[in-house]
């Protein structure tokens, strides 16, 4: 399989994955923060509860049975969607690990790369980082495992130096399914 | 039950191969001399867990740390092996060992050279510490000493306001050099920083530790004096005399500590005030560190366009200076001759370029 269609094959895995994590944003927007698999087991349940109420509002006869049957159909499809998310997640799931290197993009003291951290951020900002962190002074290599906490996933990574501010780059699910090493270009800029 | 027995033994082999405490070994050494370093801290984190004083190297620089023993029962998700390596007078080292998930294969022992740190033997760790806080990661910053400024005998100058006066002096005469009109392009160098050492404790008239102090920053230039209010003819006025330290030098050309003299007059009442009357010498030496160090960067990269700005550079200073400076004029010259050369060597004129 070429790099494309590989590319292709994992936008597609990732596909249910990209739409939560749409739902999640919304929601934030509206001021409720819920993980992966919350926003995932509301939708079930929501469309479970409208199923639910769709069947009996038919049998009661309250609604035609045709448009009630087309609207089932489609609860039918997102109950669906929600669960060949999880088989799809089960199936390919994330690398718990994220590895990589900081590039100093200029002169720095030498004790720099020996005291700097790099941490996995959530989508809130929130450090999921369990283990690793620490940079290799010699070559600026890191590794980095993270708790995958509900269906989450790193968003972001913050390179952590003494005295310099907080570099944080984002870190979309692209790259994190692509493997391979990330690299961190870092400027120290000093704090006042 | 004949087999039983071989059996149990095959199945036990691996449990027992596993059970054997894993342990990472290694030296540690001058990274210059080659030789051991003794009682070297190495901290280990592995797991998510720390530890960190696991051990310290002997006398012939050797340590030895037992994964399982200083963490028992860890599974490590990335497998990966931190030692932090930390000796007086040396550079902090952080090792990342890959070593199996189980820490079961971090491999053969681990040689680690450690580098000393410029004029570490002169600092203890606390001043280390402010040093790398302080340095200059673009190597331009002038880093002034506070000056012994009596506020009783004269005019009220403190360090403050005098530092102002310097970064308003120095930066408005390089921002308006006026550069030769054949070098299209070049704009007069950037401004630069100036901060204040403090913290840390110097003899201004140390050249030696001052050095190490400026090389420890990768500062243009450590700056420190003093001054002394007096009176000429019912006027107050006040005398500063300033060290002036240049840190880079270069094979050639080397500047070292010189002095400026600077005379304020009446009682300025703004750094502008104090910044107007400082001495020309502030930004000619501030513009002969910044050229040294660019000079050893564009000769060491083969960087042309590099060596012309400095050549540019000298030249806008140099005609700023009258012909009665004759050391000032001189020490330039031999500046732009080594600059020069240095470009004619990096790009020659055209084979047969000349027209015939």
């Amino acid at each position: 399989m070429g790099t494309e269609e590989r590319e292709q094959a994992l936008a597609l895995i990732d596909y249910p994955r990209v739409v939560v994590e749409h739902l999640q944003a919304l929601l934030a927007s509206a001021g409720l923060q819920l993980p992966a698999l919350g926003v995932q087991v509301a939708l079930l349940v929501i469309v479970l509860a409208l199923g639910g109420a769709l069947v009996y509002a038919a049998r009661t006869g309250k609604v035609a049975v045709l448009p009630a049957s087309v609207a089932l159909a489609a609860l039918g499809c997102a109950a669906l969607a929600v669960v060949a998310a999880w088989g799809l997640e089960a199936a390919f799931p994330l690398s718990p690990a994220v590895s990589g290197r900081v590039v100093l993009t200029a002169p720095a003291a030498p004790a720099l790369l020996a005291e700097m951290r790099v941490r996995l951020l959530d989508r809130w900002g929130r450090d999921i980082t369990v283990e690793g962190g620490r940079v290799d002074s010699r070559n600026g290599h890191f590794g980095l495992a993270y708790a995958k906490g509900l269906g989450d996933r790193p968003h972001s990574l913050r390179v952590e130096a003494p005295d310099c501010r907080l570099v944080t780059e984002p870190l979309p699910l692209a790259r994190l399914r692509a493997g391979g090493e990330v690299e961190l270009r870092f400027t120290c800029e000093a704090l006042p | 039950m004949r087999f039983a027995r071989p059996a149990l033994v095959l199945l036990l082999l691996p449990v027992a191969a596993r059970a054997a405490p894993p342990t990472i070994t290694g030296t540690t050494v001058d990274a210059t001399t080659g030789q051991a370093i003794a009682g070297v801290e190495i901290g280990v984190e592995y797991a998510g867990r720390s530890a960190p004083q696991a051990a310290r190297t002997d006398a012939t620089g050797g340590f030895s740390v037992a994964l399982v023993t200083l963490f028992p029962g860890a599974v490590s998700l990335l497998g990966e092996v931190t030692l932090e390596i930390t000796a007086p007078g040396y550079g902090k080292v952080t090792e990342i060992l890959s070593c199996g998930h189980d820490g079961q294969a971090c491999g053969d022992p681990v040689r680690v050279p450690l580098s000393r740190v410029a004029g570490a033997a002169t600092f203890n760790d606390d001043e280390a510490r402010v040093l790398d806080r302080l340095y200059s990661s673009e190597g331009r910053t002038l880093y002034l000493l506070p000056y012994d400024l009596p506020v009783s005998a004269g005019p009220a100058i403190d360090n403050t306001a005098f530092q102002d006066a310097l970064a308003i002096g120095i930066n408005t005469v390089l921002a308006d050099l006026q550069l030769p009109p054949d070098t299209p392009g070049i704009e007069p160098p950037p401004p630069v920083g100036l901060k204040t050492l403090a913290t840390i404790h110097v003899e201004r008239t140390d050249a030696e530790r001052v050095q190490a102090i400026g090389k420890r920053l990768n500062a243009l230039a450590v700056v420190g004096g003093s001054g002394a209010g007096t009176s000429s003819g019912g006027a107050p006025e006040t005398r500063i005399v300033s060290q002036y330290h240049v840190i880079p030098s270069t094979e050639g050309f080397s500047v070292g500590t010189v002095y400026v003299r600077d005379v304020v007059l009446g009682t300025p009442e703004s750094a502008y005030e104090i910044a107007e009357g400082l001495s020309d010498r502030w930004a000619l030496y501030t513009l002969l560190a910044l050229s040294i160090r660019q000079f050893n960067r564009a000769r060491d990269e083969g960087d042309v366009r590099g060596l012309a700005e400095v050549s540019a550079y000298l030249r806008a200073e140099k005609a700023r200076w009258g012909v009665q400076d004759t050391a000032t004029i001189r020490r330039l010259d031999r500046f732009i001759d080594l600059v020069e050369g240095e470009l004619r060597r990096l790009s020659p004129p055209l084979a047969g370029g000349g027209p015939e």
